[in-house]
C-alpha cells in the first residue's frame, strides 16, 4: 500500500497569502502619509527651470497655444491648475494671449477638463475672447495638429462655447505664424506633435509622464522640444518654483515612501526567486 | 463589375489626395485647397466615429435579441448612452453632474492599478539572465532619479539616472524614431504603388 506524504506548506508560501501581504503593506505605508507626510527638500532641476523661464519669456503681448491632451485623471484632481495659473499670470503681467485647445486622442474629456480648469482660475482683469480663448476639443488628433500648423483659423469654426471664431477679437487676423510658443501635454508618444509643429520653427514645450519624456529624449537632445516637465516630479518642481502649490505636491510626497517600497519589492522578489531555484536544484 | 465598386477606385481616392498634399507641402502651391482637404479629413474622422457607434449598437442589439449571456449589460449600455446624450441637450446640469460624479470617478477607478502594479512587480519582475539583471538595475536607478529621498541619501542616484536617460536611452530612442520614420516612408511608397491595401480592410 502506498503512503501519501503530506508536505506542510508555510502560510506565507501560497501566492494568495503573499498578495495579501503586499496589499496590506501598501495600505499601511499609504496610511503613514495620512499621519505624517514624508517631506524632503526637492531640488528644482534644469529642465523645469527652462520650462518655467521659457513661458515667462514669451514676448510682451505675444501668443501662446496650449494643447491639453493629457489623461483624464486631471479632470478630477484638477492637476493642471498650477500650470494654468502660470499661463494666466503671463496674461495679467505681460498681456500674453493664450489659446487653449485639445486634440486629445482619448476623446472630449480633455476638452471638458479645459472648461473645468478655466472655471477655477482667477481671471480678474482678463477678458475671454480678448486675452484668452478656449477652442475646446477637436476631433482628428494629428489632423488637428496639422490644421494648427497650417492655419489656426481653419481648426474650427466656433470655440468651445459655440461662439464663432470670427467674433472673437483675439482670433481676428491671427495666423499660426503669430503664435510665439506651442506647448502641449500628452498621454501618448509625442511623435505627432513633433511631425506637425517642429517645421514651424517655434519653441515647443512638453509636459508628460516619465516614460513619455524618456521616449522623447531624441527630440529633447536635438532641440526640437525646447523644454519639458519631467513627469510628476517636474510638475511638482514647477509648483515649488512658482509657489502655486496644489494637491499634486501633496500626492507627490507619497513617492518618497512608495517608490523605495516598489524597489524593495522587486529586490525581494528576485532574491526569493533565486532561493526557490536553488532549493529546487538541491532537491533534484 | 461597376467601376465604383472596384478596389481601384478606393485606391485612387486614397492616392490622389496624398499626392496632392505632398505636392502642396513641398511647393506651397494651392494652399487653400490643401487646407480644405485637411478640414475634410477632420469631418471624415467624425463620421468614422458614427460608423463605430453604429457597429457597436448593432452588436449590442444582436446580443439582446438573441438573449445571449450577459445581454442585460447591453440593455444598460443602450439606456445609459441615450440618457447621457439626451441630458446633454435637454438638461446640461444633469449631464455635468453625471460627468463629474459618475463617469470621471468610474473612469479613474478603472485606471487605479496600484495593487495590480505591485502584484505585477512582485510576480513578474524576475530576472532570469544577466541581461535581465542589467535591465532591472537600470530601471531601479532610473526610478531613484525621480524620488526626492534618494537624492538626499546619495546624489549619485540622480547623476546615474540622468546619464542613463541622456545617453543609452536617448540613443536607442533616436534609433527607434528614425526606424519608425523610415518604415513610415516605406509604407507610404508601398501604399502609393498599390502594393499595400490594409487601409481597405484587407
Amino acid at each position: 500500500m502506498t503512503e501519501k506524504t503530506v508536505t506542510s506548506q508555510k502560510w506565507y508560501s501560497s501566492p494568495a497569502a503573499q498578495e495579501y501581504l503586499v496589499y496590506l503593506s501598501v495600505i499601511l505605508l499609504s496610511s503613514v502619509l495620512l499621519i505624517s507626510p514624508v517631506t524632503f527638500q526637492l531640488e528644482v532641476t534644469t529642465p523645469t527651470k527652462d520650462f518655467v523661464n521659457r513661458i515667462r519669456s514669451i514676448p510682451q503681448g505675444g501668443v501662446m497655444l496650449w494643447d491639453e491632451s493629457s489623461f483624464v485623471t486631471g479632470y478630477y484632481t484638477q492637476g493642471q491648475i498650477s500650470l494654468y495659473k502660470l499661463f494666466f499670470d503671463q496674461a495679467k503681467q505681460r498681456a500674453v494671449r493664450i489659446i487653449f485647445i485639445s486634440s486629445c486622442v482619448d476623446g472630449p474629456m480633455a476638452g471638458a477638463m479645459i472648461n473645468k480648469q478655466l472655471e477655477v482660475q482667477d481671471t480678474t482683469g482678463l477678458k475671454y475672447g480678448v486675452n484668452y480663448v478656449n477652442l475646446g476639443w477637436q476631433p482628428g488628433f494629428e489632423l488637428v495638429l496639422s490644421a494648427i500648423a497650417k492655419d489656426i483659423q481653419t481648426v474650427t469654426k466656433a470655440d468651445a462655447y459655440g461662439t464663432a471664431i470670427s467674433d472673437l477679437p483675439m482670433m481676428k487676423g491671427l495666423t499660426t505664424q503669430n503664435i510665439d510658443l506651442f506647448a502641449f501635454n500628452c498621454g501618448v508618444s509625442c511623435d505627432p506633435w513633433m511631425r506637425q509643429w517642429v517645421p514651424l520653427g517655434k519653441p515647443i514645450l512638453m509636459q508628460g509622464g516619465y516614460a513619455l519624456i524618456s521616449q522623447a529624449s531624441g527630440y529633447i537632445q536635438s532641440g526640437s522640444i525646447t523644454a519639458y516637465l519631467n513627469g510628476e516630479r517636474g510638475y511638482v518642481e514647477m509648483e515649488r518654483m512658482t509657489g502655486y502649490i496644489s494637491m499634486r505636491t501633496a500626492l507627490f510626497e507619497a513617492t518618497n515612501i512608495m517608490g523605495p517600497y516598489s524597489i524593495i519589492l522587486v529586490i525581494v522578489c528576485n532574491i526569493s526567486y533565486m532561493l526557490q531555484k536553488r532549493r529546487k536544484q538541491r532537491g533534484q | 463589375m461597376s467601376f465604383v465598386k472596384q478596389k481601384e477606385l478606393a485606391i485612387i481616392l486614397f492616392i490622389a489626395p496624398v499626392l496632392f498634399l505632398l505636392f502642396n507641402y513641398y511647393t506651397g502651391i494651392s494652399d487653400p485647397v490643401a487646407k480644405e482637404l485637411v478640414g475634410w479629413g477632420s469631418i471624415l474622422w467624425n463620421f468614422s466615429m458614427l460608423i463605430g457607434t453604429y457597429t457597436m449598437f448593432k452588436y449590442l442589439a444582436t446580443n439582446m435579441v438573441q438573449r445571449k449571456k450577459d445581454s442585460e449589460y447591453s440593455a444598460i449600455l443602450f439606456v445609459s448612452f441615450f440618457a447621457y446624450i439626451a441630458s446633454m441637450y435637454a438638461y446640461p446640469a444633469g449631464y455635468d453632474y453625471i460627468l463629474t460624479n459618475f463617469q470621471t470617478p468610474l473612469q479613474m477607478g478603472l485606471l487605479v492599478g496600484t495593487f495590480t502594479n505591485y502584484t505585477m512587480l512582485y510576480r513578474g519582475a524576475r530576472t532570469r539572465n544577466w541581461l535581465g539583471v542589467i535591465l532591472l538595475m537600470s530601471s531601479i536607478l532610473f526610478a531613484l532619479r525621480q524620488i526626492p529621498i534618494a537624492g538626499q541619501f546619495w546624489r549619485g542616484f540622480t547623476v546615474i539616472g540622468s546619464w542613463l536617460n541622456d545617453v543609452p536611452n536617448a540613443g536607442v530612442m533616436r534609433a527607434i524614431t528614425i526606424g519608425m520614420g523610415v518604415g513610415l516612408v516605406a509604407t507610404l511608397v508601398r501604399e502609393l504603388t498599390g502594393k499595400e491595401t490594409h487601409y481597405l480592410g484587407e
